[in-house]
């Protein structure tokens, strides 16, 4: 898992103005947007878009005080955060801190499982239909690749991935509100291998990686 | 592994906050493991308070992990108790 430093390095790398074609504006920092907030404004009481949080960053986070301007909720798999008030981003007066998941929207990485290299960014057209963020700055979307990159160089955060790509092939096979405990019953060898994916290769977690990113 | 495998795991505890690696053994950053002691029990009494289902970190909670340097782990990545969770976060990550 990133260490301190290694989250610090990471949210350097993506520490630049953000671009599109129309405006120069770091998203959720400013009032001005065409999407309403609709990332920032979600919260468990008005769904959206689930702002994950990477494999101990959560405790880099508390560290620096995060938790007090977002609620953070452990998932068991994952931490995600919703901001305290509706249409408030929880990450507005602490940009120091903004966790990598906002840092990077609404951009995926293209992975070449064969070279285990990042090798482009594309934007996620299905889940961020209000994201008023067109283009990325050439310097930016360079920088996103490295970022990128550098996630996937530690072995924690691919099977992150990993395991959300199966889980989230799991959840497409079922009815909306099925737990684990439910769909395992049902389908008993996809528990084994969401339990067991420190067991996979190298080769393996950069497939399901890529899956995932270029899932639906 | 089974459900019930799951809800059993260890809950470890790192006393180093600045210890990333949640799971080291090291002699620097000892593993406190059951059976606990009075103050341990405390650490695990707040540790299950973030285990699933409306479980917010509040920011007392979250100050505690603060001071206390806690990290919560299980031998294989996942919090215990995560099978009653529903599947459904995974839908739509942003």
């Amino acid at each position: 898992m990133f260490t301190e430093q290694q989250f610090t390095t990471l949210y350097q790398m993506l520490d630049l103005p953000f671009f599109n074609l129309v405006a120069n504006i770091d998203c959720g920092s400013t009032t001005f947007s065409t999407c309403h907030r609709f990332c920032c404004g979600c919260n468990s009481k008005q769904p959206g878009p689930t702002k994950w949080l990477l494999p101990n960053e959560v405790f880099f986070l508390v560290e620096n005080n995060f938790h007090t301007f977002a609620d953070i909720q452990n998932l068991g798999y994952m931490f995600i955060y919703n901001s305290h008030q509706s249409l408030t981003c929880a990450c507005e007066k602490i940009r120091e801190y903004r966790p990598f998941c906002c840092r990077i929207f609404p951009f995926r990485p293209v992975l070449d499982v064969n070279t285990k290299k990042v090798t482009d960014i594309f934007r996620n057209h299905v889940h961020d239909s209000p994201c008023w963020i067109s283009f990325p700055s050439h310097l930016w979307k360079a920088k996103a690749i490295q970022a990128w990159h550098f996630v996937f160089s530690d072995l924690d955060n691919l099977r992150f991935f990993s395991r959300i790509y199966l889980i989230l092939d799991l959840a497409k096979k079922l009815p909306l509100g099925t737990s684990f405990s439910d769909a395992f019953k049902i389908y008993p060898a996809e528990e084994r291998k969401i339990l067991s994916i420190e067991t996979l290769s190298l080769d393996e977690l950069w497939t399901l990686s890529a899956k995932y990113f270029l899932s639906t | 592994m089974n459900i019930n495998n799951v809800n059993n795991t260890t809950i470890q505890i790192a006393q180093d906050t600045k210890n990333t690696n949640i799971n080291n053994d090291s002699a620097e950053n000892p593993v406190l493991t059951s059976p606990a002691t009075s103050q341990e029990n405390n650490i695990l009494g707040r540790t299950s308070e973030l285990n699933f289902s409306a479980n917010f970190i509040s920011n007392q909670i979250a100050n505690q992990l603060k001071e206390l340097g806690e990290s919560v782990s299980t031998d294989n990545g996942l919090s215990s108790d995560f099978a009653n969770n529903s599947l459904d976060f995974v839908r739509n990550l942003k």
